[in-house]
């Protein structure tokens, strides 16, 4: 499984590199663009198989230490890889018996 | 200054018999994932909160500042310089208030001039802390210009209300971004940053004298 995980500033807060992100887009002449907000992507792989416990895990790391909540909102979703292991389903592929003529 | 003090690592588990910690300036762990989120965490961490929760003093200066305000200690957050540049200067602070063992040696209409080197001093609290900090006269120091106004131009981070240090509701934890510890020489260029070591020791011997521990 894996956790991806989207952290970016409340919006209250001053995002200095957002608007200078902002003002780089507009100089080069993307000229719809509005506000930008500049926020941090993680990706934690993880090794466990209940999805459940995973999502309580991440959710706990990203209060305690990942994201600051003064400051920062954060989303993320629990992803499942694909991997062989004994607990994932093993899927059966039947191919039609051919029976050539001789 | 005729005392003596220990280094303690971070990841010793006990402070030992100490009547004050300072969290000095640095960058504890590259500043990776948020300056000091990774630092409050630290081993020691736990002997510091004890050691406040007992009412021992603690001062947090630059990097101090942030690890405390990160670990719950002190209300608010350190983010980016509004300029996103890195500031190395020598800047003015008000003291706020002499209401405070690291505040009652300055007097209260001398500026101190003391450097500052940091790229993320800007101090972020929402505005129901910022009333509170105010309210319980709980903001020590604030940017402010030669002529001691607090001014947007003598702002070097974009701190919100031109916040440089703050101490906690019980007034024996604090924090700020600029360096004492690099005003306290001639040689240094200021001196003015021993007024807030002078504070704190004043306050400790002042606690021994009344036979009162600081500390338990």
């Amino acid at each position: 499984m894996k956790a991806k995980i989207i952290i970016t500033p409340k919006k209250a807060v001053l995002d200095p590199q957002g608007k200078t992100v902002q003002n780089a887009l507009a100089h080069m002449g993307y000229n719809e663009v509005g506000a930008v907000h500049v926020g941090k992507y993680l990706e934690i792989e993880l090794t466990g198989s209940d999805r459940e416990m995973a999502r309580k895990q991440m959710d706990d790391a990203c209060h305690k230490i990942l994201s600051n909540p003064v400051i920062e909102d954060y989303r993320f979703e629990i992803e499942l890889t694909l991997r062989s292991s004994s607990s994932q389903p093993r899927i059966a592929i039947r191919t039609p018996s051919t029976s050539w003529a001789t | 200054m005729g005392h003596s003090a220990r280094l303690v690592w971070h990841k010793e588990s006990s402070l030992g018999d100490v009547d004050a910690v300072i969290i000095p300036g640095g960058f504890s762990y590259g500043d990776y994932l948020r300056t000091g989120a990774i630092a409050r965490f630290s081993p020691v961490m736990q002997a510091v909160q004890q050691f406040a929760a007992r009412g021992g003093l603690v001062l947090g200066i630059c990097n101090g500042f942030q690890i405390l305000c990160e670990a719950g200690m002190l209300p608010g957050a350190l983010i980016r310089n509004r300029s996103l540049q890195f500031r190395c200067e020598h800047i003015f602070l008000k003291t706020a208030t002499t209401d405070s063992p690291f505040t009652n040696q300055i007097p209260s209409d001398k500026l101190l001039r003391i450097p500052i080197a940091h790229g993320e001093g800007c101090y972020f609290a929402d505005d129901e802390t910022l009333s509170r900090l105010e309210a319980n006269n709980q903001i020590l120091w604030r940017y402010v210009d030669a002529a001691g106004n607090v001014t947007d131009d003598a702002n070097p981070n974009g701190s919100l209300r031109n916040i440089a240090g703050i101490c906690n509701e019980k007034r024996n934890v604090a924090g700020l971004m600029p360096h004492p510890e690099r005003a306290c020489e001639e040689i240094l260029g200021s001196t003015d940053g021993k007024l807030i070591f002078d504070s704190l020791c004043q306050t400790l011997m002042e606690a021994e004298r009344q036979s009162a521990p600081v500390a338990a």
